[in-house]
């Protein structure tokens, strides 16, 4: 097996390589990135026909239109006929798109529609209505979310999202939905895109030692986590883990602090909106509401809700990243509110972000130091929370304790499994099973009681 | 508005001095001192950078992204995050270096303002192997105090990259 070396998904622990090795890049391109579902935009950014943005899938691409019957399209940005680069705008609206090379032109529905003197040039042997846009092999959105996967066999996106989609209809299936506050803040970062990914999908240890400067600043009960100098108070929140890897955490009652003073009417927002979410959906998920959280929607996709920061990590190489970072908030709150939270988002986690500062440090140099030959055939640790994972029947996926790594085990869980070549039907059949590998552990100590 | 007029050599003279001097306390991590001293306290300070459309502008939403975009308040929290000590970023300190050209100054409408576009460039080194460079173009006004002394009261920063190629911007600008 592929993944034997690198993932011991029993115990919770990484080989450093796969934060470095060449050879594993290019192998999570066809199977990782390959079987995925990748995140894009948002519906908000393209609401009218003509809208378009140009998304990454890693290196790939992809213009992603609306049409005039209003559904979203997506087609890989490159001319049929050479293969020059076809849309060099990040955004914007148009009719179709024209080639800067030789002109060919194509329609917003990817058809070839027009070759110039094309008669006089091609004659007999060109067939037009073959040379239009490739098409991304599925599209979909939930929510207003939009992603794309490349793997014509992948299950729907809500299939994908799992256990998962369950929880988000927490806050983005709010009447309205959810709206893009303008367009992403974009940088680099010489991190591997799994750094990210397992920060956001349930590290909550970091929180009172590498925010501590930050926390410490805004004081009141956030500052009671600097410099981890006590565990949090138990019940405080949870990590979830599932099936396809996606990991989310909610700390329970401090959700939108790093908005607070930006924003100090979203407390009362959110007090006066819980009720109808208790009423749409039930008790449990209208208190996440409120709630911050933390979330990777695997493999490269992350988010704060409650600091409303969304982020993906599209990876450049082994050990760099381009980081999207955009801010969200809900359509039908009032203009002036989404302007603050617009602000508040890039204050706290865009490129000059008081939080993002603090992150950057961790995430790359846990990258860069495997460049050391040695080094790199040392291991990391993710056992935090090991044995003590819940099967809860009334929540998705495994459930553990807010300071804990269960996302991190759950999501190197599906990690090894896409690297030892599963294909979605070999996915599919497994069932439940992947929680038996995840809490072996649990099962040990049951049994010798 | 009507074109605006170039301030005199003694009010130019001024404007240079107070933008040297303020790229001094930035390099010199004395952002404190700079906040209470240099800063009007309306303060509204920006850094932007804009998406890449077609001239023809066509399309839905705004172009552009707000890195900074902070009052008094907000300036103050960043200073303050510094002066923890627990930002563990800056330790080791920072190699930090602004170089401000192109300096041009005109009288606004009020006396006591004065409109102020400059070019600059951000040389940052840390860590040994860490090296960073920004480019960018201010749109100032600086405001003259009762005590005479000129203070920052709007600062625009258009960044000439649309990428960040850095991990962050942890300064000032
Ligand atoms: S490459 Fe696009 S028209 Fe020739
Ligand atoms: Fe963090």
């Amino acid at each position: 097996m592929y993944s034997e070396e690198l993932i011991d998904v029993e115990n919770g622990i990484q080989s450093k390589k796969i934060f470095w090795e060449e050879g594993i890049y290019h192998h999570e391109l066809e199977t990782v990135f390959y079987r995925c579902w990748l995140f894009l935009t948002h519906e908000s950014l393209v609401p009218e026909a003509g809208d378009f943005i140009v998304a990454k899938m890693v290196d790939d691409e992809v213009i992603v239109s609306r049409q005039k019957d209003g559904s979203i399209q997506g087609f890989y940005n490159y001319c049929t006929h050479r293969g020059n680069q076809l849309c060099p705008y990040e955004a914007g609206n148009a009719r179709g798109f024209q080639c800067n090379y030789h002109g060919w032109a194509f329609g917003l529905d990817g058809s070839l529609q027009s070759v110039p003197f094309k008669e006089q040039a091609y004659r007999k042997h060109f067939d037009q209505s073959k040379w239009g846009l490739k098409k991304v092999a599925k599209i979909e959105s939930y929510n207003g979310f939009i992603f794309a996967c490349a793997d014509g066999d992948a299950p729907s996106l809500r299939e994908y999202l799992g256990e998962m989609a369950w929880y988000l209809d927490a806050w983005t299936n709010v009447p309205g939905g959810i709206e893009f506050l303008g367009p992403p803040a974009r940088s680099i970062m010489r991190a591997n895109w799994k750094a990210p990914a397992e920060n956001f999908v349930g590290d909550a240890y970091h929180l009172g030692w590498t925010h501590a400067s930050a926390l410490s600043v805004i004081g009141g009960p956030v500052g009671g986590l600097v410099g981890n100098d006590e565990p949090p108070p138990e019940g405080i929140g949870l990590q979830v883990t599932t099936k396809h890897g996606h990991g989310f955490g909610c700390l329970w009652d401090l959700g939108p602090t790093l908005m607070s003073d930006t924003v100090p009417e979203i407390w009362q927002w959110k007090q006066d909106h819980t009720p109808e979410i208790e009423e749409r959906l039930d008790a449990w998920r209208a208190r996440t509401y409120s709630g911050q959280w933390n979330c990777t929607l695997f493999p490269n996709c992350s988010f704060l809700y409650g600091t409303n920061a969304f982020k993906l990590w599209n990876p450049i190489g082994p050990n760099e990243i381009e980081v999207f970072t955009w801010a969200f908030a809900e359509k039908r709150m009032p203009e002036d509110m989404k302007k603050r939270i617009h602000s508040s988002v890039h204050r706290t986690f865009g490129p000059a972000g008081t939080f993002e500062s603090d992150d950057g440090d961790n995430l790359e140099y846990c990258t860069q130091v495997n460049r050391g030959q040695v080094t790199r055939t040392g291991v990391m640790n993710a056992q935090m929370g090991l044995g003590e994972e819940r099967d809860d029947p009334n929540l998705p996926g495994l459930v553990g304790d807010y300071i804990s790594e269960i996302s991190h085990r759950g999501m190197y869980r599906f990690y090894a499994e896409l690297l030892d070549g599963a294909t979605w039907d070999d996915i599919n059949i497994s069932g439940d099973l992947w929680k038996e590998s995840l809490m072996k552990a649990t099962r040990q100590d049951q049994e010798s009681v | 508005m009507p074109p605006l007029s170039v301030v005199n050599t003694h009010t130019y003279y001024e404007i240079q001095c107070y933008l040297h001097h303020e790229a001094r306390l930035f390099d010199n991590e004395e952002q404190r001192e700079w906040l209470d001293e240099l800063v009007d306290p309306e303060i509204r300070y920006q850094v932007l950078v804009t998406q890449e459309r077609s001239r023809d502008g066509r399309g839905s939403g705004s172009d552009t992204v707000y890195v900074y975009d902070d009052g008094k308040d907000e300036l103050d929290f960043r200073v303050k995050q510094f002066e923890t000590g627990m930002q563990w970023m800056t330790n080791p300190v920072p190699k930090l270096r602004h170089l401000i050209t192109n300096i041009e100054g005109f009288q606004c409408e009020s006396d006591n303002e004065f409109r102020v576009y400059s070019n600059g460039m951000i040389y940052r080194s840390r860590k040994v192997y860490e090296e960073n460079i920004f480019v960018f173009s201010r749109d100032d006004i600086l405001r003259r105090g009762d005590d005479n002394k000129l203070r920052l009261l709007r600062r625009e920063v258009l960044l000439d990259q649309r990428l960040v190629r850095s991990k962050n911007m942890l300064f000032f600008i």
